[in-house]
Parts: structure tokens; C-alpha cells; sequence
């Protein structure tokens, strides 16, 4: 199975990086496209960047972004977008385009905070204690977002993937801007 | 009919309050959805449910009086953002979010009904998969609590240089040393 079969495979699992891990242990795929639409593997000196849309992800005393917002990567994969391949107007607008999409389904609590961006070396570059790497970062593109990537978390025990994750949140920018 | 009661010493008295669930409620899962048309308000806000409460009766609290009164409002955000996290639509993170479940948010309860008045109080969080969490952060330490509704829960206590952390301790234990520590840590006001 090559990593664009193993990324359809797991496309609808609840625990998408756990299954994606399984199959391609290791960060076995960060190498190959996982996606026919991708511009490419992603590289360590790209940043990507993560859109905030709810406020509940945000410390309301000091405007930072928790841990928990970035919990996404332990089980259905931290969406983000490459910042090489998206402006930062595209990236304005997918949010702003979202929020409009929210607003008229009558989803008044969600709004468009910005964006916490985070360089892809740092992120591959954490690790557990034994040494194993705790992120993969994968070129899951969609057909109308090329730039659109996943961060995957390794599995290990709760707590240490727990404070792996709070090692992410400090890896990003702690409070969201806008692009 | 399900019970939950809550009656908490009143130095930590933004918790006290009493749950009864009536007749027709065949599982705690199943109040979800009457819950989630009941407002925060409604539940913790006053003493008076106000609102569509469906199978869930929600009783004032006994126990508040002028003197803990104060200590009530001391943290009533805590509280109301907790029972608000139950009532989350769906994909309310635009990253298809869950809302916590009823015994997640029972969890963070039952924790907090033990927590020491003397210690810093928690920061709320809610994770996309709705697990619920508590932190603490300043002075260099980071304190962290997890809740999943498994009537566990797991946590993360460090220091700068000393990292330390347990996977599963049950809600209703005694507070961890080690959390106790370096939550007092993270501020200086103790």
C-alpha cells in the first residue's frame, strides 16, 4: 500500500493518524505525496499555519491560544495550510469564507480570530523521551485547497502525548493574527 | 431516574448544585440533547431553571449564603463556561468539534468538587474530540488535566526542568502531591 492509499484508507476514521501511523509507522510518508493534488512533500523549512475560529480556543485573559486547540493532531490530524503555497490573502479569505458560511447557518459562535503559524523543522524536530519523533507533517492536500496539510501526533502514553501537544502550542505563535 | 448530587463545602461553593434527571432518561448519554436546549443561564446563572430543560431538572443550590455567596462568584465563569461546553453545535471549532459529553463535563465536577479552595483555580479548555481540560500555567510550570467522561482522568505537572505526568488517576482520588505542587507554582499570590 503506497501513502495515498493509506491516507483514503484512513480518510474517514475517527482516529486518522492513529491508522495512518499503523500502516506507515515511523513518518513513513512525509517523504512521498500523500495526495494527488499536493504541490509536493512538505519540507522542514516551511511554516504552516493554523486557522483559530473559535474562541473558546483562546485564553480569554491573555489572548493565547490553548493546548487544546491543538488537539486535532492526536486523533483526525491538526489541519493547517503551507504558507509557501497560499497568500496570505487566500488564507483571509478561507477564513472569512468560512465564517460567512457559518453565519448563515445561524452558527453565531464561531468567528475568524487569525492565524498562529510555526516553522516545520521545530515541529518534526520534537520528540519523546525515548527519541521517537512525536509529529509527522503530511501534503494532505484537498482538490480545493493545495495547500492544505496535516500534523499527525505519534502514539505513546496519555501524558506524554499530552505534553507533547502543550510543546506544540508553544512551537506556534501564542496569540492569533490576522494575515 | 438518575441522580448526580453536588454538595460541595461551601468554601467551594461556585460547585454546589444538585442534578436530578426524571423519568425517561434511559442513560446519562441520552441528556445531550435536552441539555443542549437549555441555556448556560439557565443551569448555573440563577436559581431558577428558565428554558426547555427536557428531562433534566436542574435544583438550586442549598447551601448559598451571604458568606459564600462571594466565594460563588469568585469563579462563576469557570462554571458556566464548563456546562456551556455541553452545549456546543456541532462542529462548533470549524474543524467538526464535538461538544462534551454530559459525563465529561461530570468529571470536571466531580474533580473540582474535591480541589482545594487554597490552591490557584483552573483555566477551562475543550478539545475538538470534546474531552474537557483544566490548566494552570505561570512562573515556568504548566499544570494540565484532561477529562474524557471515563471518570479518569490524566494530567501533565512540570517544572522548567522536572517533567512529570500520570495516565489515569480516578476523579473521585485525592489530589496528586506532585499536581498539588506545581499548581501552587504557577502563581506567586499564595
Amino acid at each position: 500500500m503506497d501513502c495515498e492509499e493509506a491516507f483514503k484508507e484512513a480518510a474517514n476514521s475517527n482516529n486518522r493518524c492513529g491508522r495512518i501511523g499503523e500502516r506507515k509507522p515511523e513518518c513513513g510518508c512525509e517523504t512521498e505525496s500523500v495526495s494527488p493534488d499536493s504541490p509536493g512533500p512538505v519540507v522542514g523549512s516551511e511554516t504552516v499555519v493554523r486557522l483559530i475560529y473559535s474562541p473558546l480556543h483562546v485564553d480569554p485573559v491573555t489572548g493565547d491560544v490553548t493546548e487544546a486547540a491543538f488537539s486535532d493532531v492526536k486523533d483526525k490530524g491538526l489541519s493547517v495550510q503551507r504558507e509557501a503555497h497560499v497568500t496570505s490573502a487566500n488564507i483571509r479569505a478561507i477564513g472569512e469564507q468560512k465564517r460567512a458560511q457559518d453565519d448563515a447557518l445561524g452558527k453565531k459562535d464561531r468567528q475568524f480570530l487569525g492565524t498562529v503559524v510555526a516553522e516545520v523543522r521545530t515541529i518534526r524536530e520534537v520528540t519523546y523521551d525515548s527519541g521517537t519523533r512525536a509529529f509527522c507533517v503530511y501534503d494532505s492536500a484537498l482538490p480545493s485547497l493545495q495547500a492544505h496539510a496535516d500534523v499527525c501526533q505519534t502514539t505513546c502514553s496519555p501524558s506524554a502525548m499530552k505534553r507533547m501537544r502543550k510543546r506544540l502550542r508553544d512551537l506556534f505563535q501564542r496569540k492569533p493574527k490576522m494575515p | 431516574m438518575t441522580t448526580y448530587s453536588y454538595h460541595d463545602r461551601p468554601s467551594s461553593s461556585a460547585l454546589s448544585r444538585s442534578y436530578v434527571f426524571g423519568p425517561g432518561v434511559s442513560s446519562v448519554g441520552h441528556l445531550g440533547g435536552p441539555l443542549a436546549q437549555t441555556s448556560t443561564r439557565a443551569i448555573w446563572g440563577g436559581a431558577v431553571p428558565v428554558g426547555n430543560l427536557g428531562a433534566g431538572i436542574c435544583q438550586a443550590p442549598a447551601w448559598e449564603t451571604a458568606d459564600s455567596k462571594g466565594q460563588a462568584d469568585g469563579n462563576p465563569n469557570l462554571t458556566s463556561r464548563l456546562v456551556e461546553y455541553l452545549t456546543l453545535g456541532d462542529d462548533w471549532d470549524g474543524y467538526e468539534g464535538k461538544a462534551a459529553s454530559l459525563e465529561t463535563v461530570m468529571d470536571a465536577f466531580n474533580f473540582l468538587q474535591h480541589f482545594p479552595s487554597t490552591l490557584p483555580q483552573p483555566k477551562p479548555m475543550i478539545a475538538g474530540s470534546g474531552v474537557i481540560g483544566l490548566y494552570w500555567e505561570g512562573n515556568g510550570c504548566y499544570a494540565s488535566i484532561d477529562f474524557d467522561g471515563s471518570e479518569h482522568y490524566c494530567y501533565i505537572a512540570d517544572r522548567p526542568d522536572d517533567e512529570r505526568g500520570e495516565d489515569q488517576v480516578p476523579v473521585s482520588a485525592a489530589l496528586p502531591q506532585r499536581l498539588i505542587e506545581v499548581i501552587a507554582e504557577t502563581t506567586d499570590r499564595l
